[in-house]
């Protein structure tokens, strides 16, 4: 078995790393202000955008890479991943869509102290959602300003991403991304 | 590498003692390998050995004091049942007994406030000495347990670089480095013998993939699933591993070769050749526990450098088996 990984050689996907381009930022943009986030406070750093292309995906990934450039890096042409992954662009029939991450979750809930309300579910709450199941009212606490935004627990700590719906005459949570994901993913 | 072959082929046991085969019969392993520890270690600290190799490794946890202080999640787990003890050399290290659920499904795990790691992995970054600013390379990087505590050390402001070969183990790391919240480094998929990078990096470090001769209290089918084949494989393969590090490193920089082995076809062996080959490295010791490396072994005699290197052994450090070894690039 060794003897087959020794014989292997450098497999390189076709990925390209690119600066995001103005237009890309701003799908970004649009989404962070449909979540009630004023663009301008967001603690990201906009000339650090990253997009990931692999040939014939779907969509592609957004990263914020503080050191992109250093000696040689302009010939690497196997990056994976690098920095903070805001989420993913893709495309609708009609529309570029943006699709948060994790980790923006994380970097942005700093800012539902102060600068925006985000969703608050309790200790059950907070259960049903790492599963990446919808939140009945009774376990909400605190319903954010926009349907879609960061959801916390009693703590404050993020959880992920989720919309408020309304079923009949009820609303309810339905998660986007939850930190449950890590695990379900298998990572 | 043929001649480095034929120098390994000599150093494995030719012939296999009756006490090996009755070891071997008595333990489940190979006859082979008790055969090289008999040779080791002698009689009494083989059956040591091999006495500690059935007590399963307790569960460990390194806390990710990035994210949060240990003090408050080791009170967050015992609120969840858990009982956490210190570990005596990894000021980040517990072992962790009791809960309810598994430790791998806690809110705490998914929030990224600990990685779970066994002892001896989290003793190696250590020896790296990193520093803010630096810019560092982690070899064979997945699943990210070191490549996560070198950015948990420096407070994510390192620039690390970090290689892997297997699609599925790339995973892992991206994800266990997102979870654990950290963002100053580059992931890239591919065999990290292959690289542009020369005279680049201030640190390096190789986990080298291994046999796995030292997990056997994690892994029990290791003790009968690597052929003395297998064992030459590793060691070529962790020696052209060993040779792009060196190759990757600036003159004055740091590596730390590791490897979770007991073997010296893994340890000593490849260190050695590399010293005998290259007059610009040096071996620093080491400043984590362990006992010092082989210069002798058979009727083989090593560079006598190799004495800096080490080994954490489960008999003597209760952790599962490693050697280490830090090696300096001198100044043009």
């Amino acid at each position: 078995m060794y003897a087959k990984l020794r014989k292997k050689r450098n497999d390189i996907l076709v990925i390209e790393l690119k600066r995001a381009s103005k237009k890309e930022i701003n799908v970004l943009k649009v989404f962070l202000r449909e979540a009630g986030f004023i663009t301008k406070k967001v603690p990201i750093s906009w000339k650090d955008l990253y997009i990931l292309k692999l040939k014939d995906a779907k969509y592609h990934d957004v990263f914020e890479i503080s050191f992109a450039n250093f000696e040689h890096s302009n010939t690497i042409n196997n990056i994976y991943a690098g920095g903070l992954y805001l989420g993913l662009i893709y495309k609708t029939s009609h529309k570029v869509k943006f699709k948060p991450g994790l980790p923006l979750a994380r970097r942005l809930s700093k800012l539902c102290k102060t600068e925006i309300r985000c969703h608050v579910v309790n200790e059950k709450g907070e259960k049903r959602f790492l599963y990446g199941r919808t939140v009945p009212t009774r376990m909400i606490l605190n319903i954010g300003s926009k349907p879609m935004s960061i959801v916390i627990n009693i703590l404050g700590e993020p959880l992920g991403w989720g919309r408020v719906e309304l079923r009949g005459r009820t609303r309810r949570l339905v998660p986007l991304i939850d930190l449950g994901w890590y695990l379900r993913r298998g990572g | 590498m043929k001649e480095y072959r034929e120098k390994l082929e000599k150093i494995l046991p030719s012939r296999i003692s009756d006490e090996a085969k009755t070891l071997a019969d008595r333990y489940g392993y190979l006859p082979y390998m008790i055969e090289r520890y008999l040779r080791m270690f002698g009689k009494i600290e083989t059956l040591e050995l091999l006495e500690v190799n059935e007590i399963p490794l307790p569960e460990t946890i390194r806390c990710n004091d990035y994210l949060i202080s240990c003090r408050r999640l080791k009170e967050r787990l015992e609120e969840k049942g858990f009982v956490l003890y210190p570990l005596a050399f990894s000021p980040h290290g517990y072992s962790i007994e009791g809960g309810q659920v598994s430790i791998g499904a806690t809110h705490e795990y998914l929030s990224g406030y600990y990685y779970i790691q066994d002892p001896a992995s989290m003793l190696p970054v250590y020896e790296l000495n990193v520093r803010p600013g630096d810019l560092i390379l982690d070899m064979a990087a997945a699943p990210g347990g070191k490549a996560s505590q070198i950015l948990q050390l420096t407070k994510d402001s390192a620039r690390l670089v970090a290689v892997d070969i297997s699609r599925r183990r790339m995973r892992a790391l991206r994800s266990n480095l997102s979870r654990m919240g950290f963002s100053s480094f580059i992931l890239l998929r591919g065999d990290s013998r292959f690289l542009v990078f020369k005279n680049l990096f201030e640190k390096v470090l190789l986990d080298a993939p291994s046999t796995g001769e030292g997990i056997i209290r994690k892994d029990p089918l290791r003790k009968r699933s690597r052929s003395p084949n297998d064992l030459i494989e590793v060691s070529i393969l962790q020696f052209e591993m060993l040779k792009a590090a060196i190759n990757y490193l600036r003159p004055g920089g740091i590596l730390v070769y590791a490897a979770c082995t007991l073997a010296v076809e893994e340890g000593e062996f490849v260190i050695s050749t590399m010293l005998d080959k290259r007059e610009d490295l040096q071996t620093l010791s080491l400043n984590i526990p362990h006992v010092k490396g082989f210069e002798e072994y058979g009727r083989t005699r090593f560079n006598e450098q190799v004495t800096n290197c080490g080994r954490l052994l489960p008999y003597i450090h209760g952790t599962e088996g490693f050697f280490v070894c830090k090696i300096k690039k001198k100044e043009e």
